[in-house]
Parts: structure tokens; sequence; C-alpha cells
């Protein structure tokens, strides 16, 4: 099946912090899982880390680039 | 910015002034400038991935249907990108204003989707009563959701909240109504405050609050728990009673964690739930969760957590809407 629109490894509210895929397909969403195979009209950034919902499981605290203070 | 000093001094004691001062903007209202507005905020709504809006119109003796035709106009434009619910808004009240009834009544005809309210800035209980009465009436003949602003003072004494359960149950009209504001909610003795929780449960009443617009603001988190369908709302976007606003959820809810002190990570949790599943259901808007089969309505957000996607507040990465790439182009 081809999808009009695959979005990579999503963090997503539904799979527990899990990454999956979300396919779109006719205005719907047509299947969630993780490494979907099927190919896609427009793959979306595959590495973005997404949360369209929730991610049930908290990141720990670390250095990033807003926060130049932490990485010293 | 007259009625914005009288809306948010004194503890919200002027709001009534602030929306007499604001009323006569109204007197210039042309349908022709409104809708460049309007088009401004849905452009901003599509930026930031807000693709849902309830949209309170003016409709009364001066405003008449000049705001309700630039939004008929912009919703059937926008209708791929956001969907936008206008509410027929009785700004100045149904006693006060004699003849408005009928301008709300006229929106209806035309196609305004929500029926508004504004029953506590009538001068006498009888007539707040008769506000709610009256709009409810035209709810049920046009078969129509509720959505009213509701004690938007600093009065511990306004009931308006009370009145609108009540009537919720009585015409049987429960999980179609909203109420906006309650902002004297946060003055009422404890056992007031929790008679009023039980009532919006039972109404199944979703309340949507502003905190950023105002000094007092319902009581947000006690009524999560409680599992009323309560969100947090952009309300105003640059005009009378608000000098900022860009239709960003994400802003709304970074501006709520400072001014209700909601800053540990399962506040956040809140937060996210406030802007998104607890918008929709408070807004009435149907399979929105993320599932197979349902409509693929996605934002995408360039985050790991609630955390980060609060903390930056930046346009999303992805709008999907209706399974259709709607993202803004960067600039």
């Amino acid at each position: 099946m081809t999808y009009d629109i695959l979005i990579r490894n999503a963090v997503t509210r539904t799979s527990s912090g899990k990454r999956v895929d979300v396919a779109i397909a006719g205005g719907r969403i047509a299947r969630i899982a993780p490494d979907i195979k099927e190919g896609a009209a427009e793959v979306f950034d595959a590495w973005t880390r997404c949360i369209p919902w929730r991610r049930s499981e908290w990141p720990p605290f670390r250095p990033t680039r807003a926060v130049p203070w932490a990485a010293r | 910015m007259a009625a914005l000093s009288s809306y948010t001094s004194g503890s919200m004691g002027g709001a009534m002034t602030a929306i007499e001062q604001a009323s006569k903007v109204k007197e210039g209202y042309d349908e022709k400038w409104i809708i460049q507005n309007v088009r401004k905020a849905l452009d901003l709504a599509v930026k930031f991935g807000n693709t849902h809006i309830r949209a309170f119109t003016d409709v009364d003796t001066k405003a008449k249907l000049e705001g309700v035709k630039a939004l008929i106009k912009a919703r059937e434009e926008y209708k791929d990108r956001v969907t936008v619910q206008i509410v027929a808004f009785p700004q100045d009240g149904i006693a006060r204003d004699p003849g408005a009834e009928g301008w709300v009544r006229k929106a209806l005809e035309l196609g305004a989707d929500v029926v508004g309210g504004i029953p506590w800035i009538e001068y006498t209980e009888e007539d707040m009563q008769d506000h709610v009465d009256r709009m409810f009436a035209l709810a049920v003949e046009f078969g129509k959701d509720v959505s009213m602003l509701l004690d938007d003072a600093g009065d511990a004494g306004l009931r308006t909240v009370e009145m609108l359960a009540k009537k919720t149950i009585k015409e049987g009209w429960e999980g179609r109504v909203t109420v906006q504001h309650a902002r004297a909610m946060s003055l009422y003795p404890e056992p007031y405050y929790r008679k009023i929780e039980h009532l919006l449960k039972v109404a199944r009443i979703g309340l949507v609050s502003d905190p950023q617009t105002g000094p007092l603001y319902a009581r947000v988190k006690d009524l999560y728990a409680a599992g009323v369908s309560v969100a947090l709302g952009q309300d105003d976007i640059a005009d009378a009673y608000y000098p900022f606003g860009r239709n960003n959820m994400l802003e709304i809810a970074f501006l709520a964690a400072h001014l209700m002190w909601m800053t540990t990570f399962d506040d956040m949790k809140i937060l996210y739930d406030l802007v998104t599943t607890n918008a929709a259901k408070a807004l009435g808007i149907a399979d929105f969760a993320l599932a197979e089969g349902n409509p693929a309505n996605l934002v995408v957000v360039d985050a790991a957590s609630e955390w980060e996607a609060i903390w930056n507040h930046e346009a999303p990465k992805l709008v999907v809407k209706a399974g259709r790439n709607i993202t803004a182009k960067r600039a």
C-alpha cells in the first residue's frame, strides 16, 4: 500500500514511549506500528523526534543547546 | 487601551466597564476590515498547528452581522486547514441591549454554529437567568451547542455557572455546553466551589480558562483532577482586552505554567492535555485521538517530551489536517 504521508519514529501517547511509524492514507490514520515497510508518497523527516500526543516517560535531564551552563 | 486597564486592574472589579469601553469600537464594524484580521489570526493558527478554533463573534445592535459574515467567509476559505466554529455572541447583553436577541437569531439563520451568551453582565440576577433561558431556547430551537462567557469578574457573588449548569441538565443538553472564563470561581468559598464542580461533571460541561488575559482564573488543576473537561484557550489576540496572542497553544501552556505555578513534570503532562485532548473534549470534537481509522489530524513537534515542547513552544515541524500536509512555509 502507498501512503500519503509516513511519519517515522514518532513518540506518541498511545505507544507508551515506544517509537512507532504513523501512516496516513485517504485523510485518515491508516496504520500505527513500528517499522512500517510499505511505500509512501512522502516520508517526513525520518529521525525527527515527535510527540503528536503523550509520551509516558520523561527523559532524564540532560545538557542541551538551550542550557549551555549544563554542559560545563 | 482604556478597556485593557479596566479589565485587568483592581482584582477585575472593572471588567464590566472594560466591556462597555470596548463596545464603542463596534460602531465602526465592517465585514471588509474584520475579515483581514480574521485571516491574520487563522494564518497564525496554521503556523502553530491550531487546527480547530471556536471564534466568539460579537452579534448585537452595534456589530449586527458584520463579524458573522466575515467569519462565515473565512470558515469556508480555511476549511481545509482550520475547522472554525462560529459563536453568535451577544457581547453587550440581552436585557442591557434590547434587540440583541433578534440579531443572534439572524446569525444562526445565516450559518453560525454555536449559541453564545454572557449573562453575568446583566444588572440583576433575574436578567441573568432570563439571558441564559432565552439563549438556551434558541439553542434548542436550532439544535446548536451552547458556549457562554461566565462570571468574568472579581465578584464571589456571581452565580451564572450554576445557572447554566442547571439549565443544561433541565434541557437534556449534557455534553453540548462549554463555559469560558469562570474567573469568580477562584473567590468562591470551598463548599460552593465543590457544588459547582459537581454540577459541571453531571452536566458534562467543558470549561475553557485563559489565565494569561486576567489576574483571576478558574481552578483549573482542581477541575482537571475532578475529571471536568477543562482546557486552556487563547481568547484574545491583540484586541481591547489583551495586547499579544499568536494562536500558539504551546505558548499558552507555557504562560499558564507560570501563572498557575504548574512547573513540575507531572504538571506539564496536565498542561499538554489542556491544549490537546481536553480541549478537543471541551469543544465536542469527535475522533480526535491518535488511532487507526480516525481522521489524520496530527501536529508533529520537534521535542522529546511535553516538557521540551512547552519549554520551547516553537512552531511544529509538521501539521497534517485530514491527511493533507498544511505546514506553513518557513520565512
